[in-house]
């Protein structure tokens, strides 16, 4: 009954796809298509193929036991978490900070703190690299995890300026008219009234950090190997579903804290404009 | 000993880029007292609000509370309430977590906080609604949570920034008396931002009236209102009338007698002194003038000139009076709407029975 009215009610708002509609329809497929074919690769029993011969679950369970692709997520997760919490702690002040500044300066300053996003980030590694090795002659895993910070800082500052950009500062004058000092204020006040662009902030450079390759293929000592260089040195020798669904798995964690930001506080706040 | 004063400001200076916003600011309020500062936006009156408050510090000058220097205190040293003219109230806590905030900080006992937030509420009638969020409250529960707000604190004076414009009429008016009422029964200092004169002059124990960020007149309302310090006060507060005459003789003691453009004579009240044959302008409120049906002799203060426009209000009718004498300077005059209405074209009779000689 629901089935019915849903589909007639879709009917009557899609008579005839249009043209928009189409070209709507293909970007979709583009972006999703690689997803699919990941994913099916994964379901495999012998070799990768598409679409895949004999399903099984086989692969999406070994890759789960896998010893070595365990340990890589593991480093991955850990480094991940780090960089995102410290990246998330410095973007905060920046943002607060930029609130305050004139409107004119507040721009440019957001937009240089893109500037990460503007750098090809392998060139931004090999730099990085070479005055790692110049300053203490190796990489280890807190070298990792500062690249990892400068590049995933954009994400944690543009949601959480997208979040004060809209609270009234009248909120907290008022927190100090009862008494509340400015750490007071920022605890009680300001921080729960911000904390959906936070949290999305540091969700949003967990992912990057955990889907980064660029970075950590320079700066990763060779006993501590993150999830995706692992995932990399595996296809150079051998070619197995069980890479397929080491990727399926990653694919569908990400998505998993794309939906939770989505919850939080809503896509757009890369755009600036909240629902 | 030298008199104390709730709140005192001394010649404060605050400038922003070019313009002094407020330009030597002095004014002092008695305890208990409910003072209203009055201009038109852009006057100073927020920045007036927000250096007592300690939100911004003047550029030079001396602000104290009850004898206590604060000119330099941060906010939450300075026991100030605050009502803000959009409430701020924090949307992540409920009635009763808003109310308990400054008690919390103040770290009172939690029986003592519950006791203190319950009669708070009880002060603003809003008893039931502690464990609602502001989003689920009417603008006027709103407004009167914030006014709440700022009383639980017990806070030796209280600041309001224009609290009633957000609200409609109706709920205007009736939370003007609320307000005024609770403030005369806690006996509670107040200073209240607002650009609506008619607030004011309800109100008020003392009305300051701003301009460019300079107070023009600091007086009761009632002289605000009948001896407005300047043409600006004059204007500013309910409708003006200004006409331009002559000194008849020596102005003494505020008695004028001043002779308008048409020969007629009538009293007036000077601010200073003038001599006689002075070129003055006279301001003439629209409730200062009395139709009188056209009769035989002209009396001495009287004026004649065509009826214009005709504006119902209600309790009141407003006629757009074009005088013989001085078409160029049309006139408003005010009569209560119960008696007999005019049409435009009409020929009418003024008699002038009060009038204050404008300064600059
Ligand atoms: N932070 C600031 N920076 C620059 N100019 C300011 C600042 N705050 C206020 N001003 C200017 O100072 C003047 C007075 O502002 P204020 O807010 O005190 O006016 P107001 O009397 O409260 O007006 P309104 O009735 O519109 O609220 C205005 O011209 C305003 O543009
Ligand atoms: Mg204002």
């Amino acid at each position: 009954m629901t089935a019915t009215t849903a589909v007639s009610s879709g009917k009557a708002r899609w008579p005839v796809p249009t043209g928009l509609g189409i070209a709507a329809s293909c970007a979709f497929a583009f972006v999703v298509a690689p997803l699919i074919v990941v994913a099916g690769a994964a379901l495999n029993a012998e070799a990768m193929f598409f679409p895949p011969r004999q399903l099984t679950l086989r692969w999406m369970m070994a890759a789960l036991t896998e010893g070595s692709f365990v340990n890589g997520a593991l480093i991955s997760f850990v480094v991940a978490v780090v960089a995102a919490a410290f990246s998330t702690l410095f973007a905060l002040p920046v943002a607060l900070q930029l609130r305050k500044a004139p409107p004119a300066v507040a721009r440019i300053l957001t937009l240089s703190f893109m500037g990460p996003l503007l750098v090809p980030s392998i060139i931004f590694a090999l730099a990085l690299y070479s005055v790692m090795i110049y300053a203490f002659g190796v990489t280890n895993l807190s070298i990792l995890m500062i690249g990892h910070v400068i590049i995933t800082m954009p994400y944690p500052v543009r949601t959480i300026t997208a979040v004060t950009e809209h609270l009234d500062p009248a909120l907290e004058d008022a927190a100090g008219s009862v008494g509340a000092s400015p750490w007071r204020t920022f605890v009680s006040v300001t921080l729960p009234l911000i904390k959906p662009g936070v949290i999305a902030g540091f969700l949003f450079a967990f992912i990057t950090s955990w889907n980064d390759f660029s970075i950590s293929v320079f700066l990763t000592p060779r006993e501590l190997q993150p999830l995706p260089i692992k995932i990399y040195e595996y296809l150079l020798y051998q070619y197995r579903p069980i890479i397929a669904a080491v990727s399926t798995w990653s694919v569908i964690g990400s998505a998993i804290i794309v939906l939770i930001i989505d919850r939080l506080v809503g896509l757009n706040v890369f755009t600036g404009r909240r629902s | 000993m030298a008199e104390q004063f709730d709140i005192e400001l001394s010649h404060c200076r605050k400038r922003y880029g070019a313009i002094n916003v407020l330009d030597d600011v002095s004014l002092r309020v008695k305890s208990g007292e409910f003072i209203t500062v009055l201009g038109p936006s852009g006057c100073g009156k927020t920045t007036t609000l927000r250096a007592i408050g300690g939100f911004i510090t003047p550029d030079s000058g001396h602000i104290s509370i009850r004898g206590r220097d604060v000119t330099h205190l941060p906010p939450y040293k300075r026991n100030i309430g605050v009502v803000f003219q959009n409430y701020a109230l924090w949307p992540h806590m409920t009635v009763a977590e808003i109310l308990g905030f400054g008690l919390r900080i103040r770290k009172l006992p939690r029986e003592e906080i519950a006791r203190r937030v319950d009669r708070a509420l009880g002060m603003v009638q809003l008893t039931g609604l502690k464990d609602r969020y502001p989003r689920e409250l009417s603008g006027g529960q709103q407004q009167r949570v914030a006014m709440a707000r700022a009383l639980a604190i017990d806070p030796e004076v209280i600041i309001l920034d224009e609290p009633l414009s957000n609200l409609d009429r109706r709920l205007r008016e009736e939370l003007r008396i609320e307000l005024k009422r609770l403030q005369r029964s806690l006996g509670v200092t107040m200073l209240f931002v607002t650009h609506d004169q008619e607030e004011a002059l309800s109100m008020s124990d003392q009305v300051v009236v701003m301009q460019s960020g300079r107070i023009q007149q600091i007086a009761d309302p009632r002289t605000v209102y009948e001896r407005p310090a300047n043409r600006f006060v004059a204007g500013f507060l309910g409708s003006a009338n200004f006409m331009a005459g002559e000194l008849v003789q020596n102005a003494q003691d505020g008695k004028a007698q001043v002779k308008l453009g048409n020969g007629a004579v009538v009293g007036a009240y000077a601010p200073s002194a003038k001599t006689a044959g002075e070129k003055v302008t006279v301001i003439v409120r629209p409730e200062w003038l009395v139709l009188e049906r056209p009769g035989n002799q002209l009396a001495a203060n009287q004026l004649e000139g065509t009826v214009g426009d005709v504006i119902y209000e209600g309790s009141a009718i407003r006629y757009g009076i074009t005088l013989d004498h001085d078409p160029e300077a049309p006139i408003f005059l005010q009569e209560r709407s119960n008696a007999d209405v005019l049409n435009p074209g009409d020929k009418v009779r003024i008699n002038v029975i009060n009038a204050i000689i404008a300064t600059d």
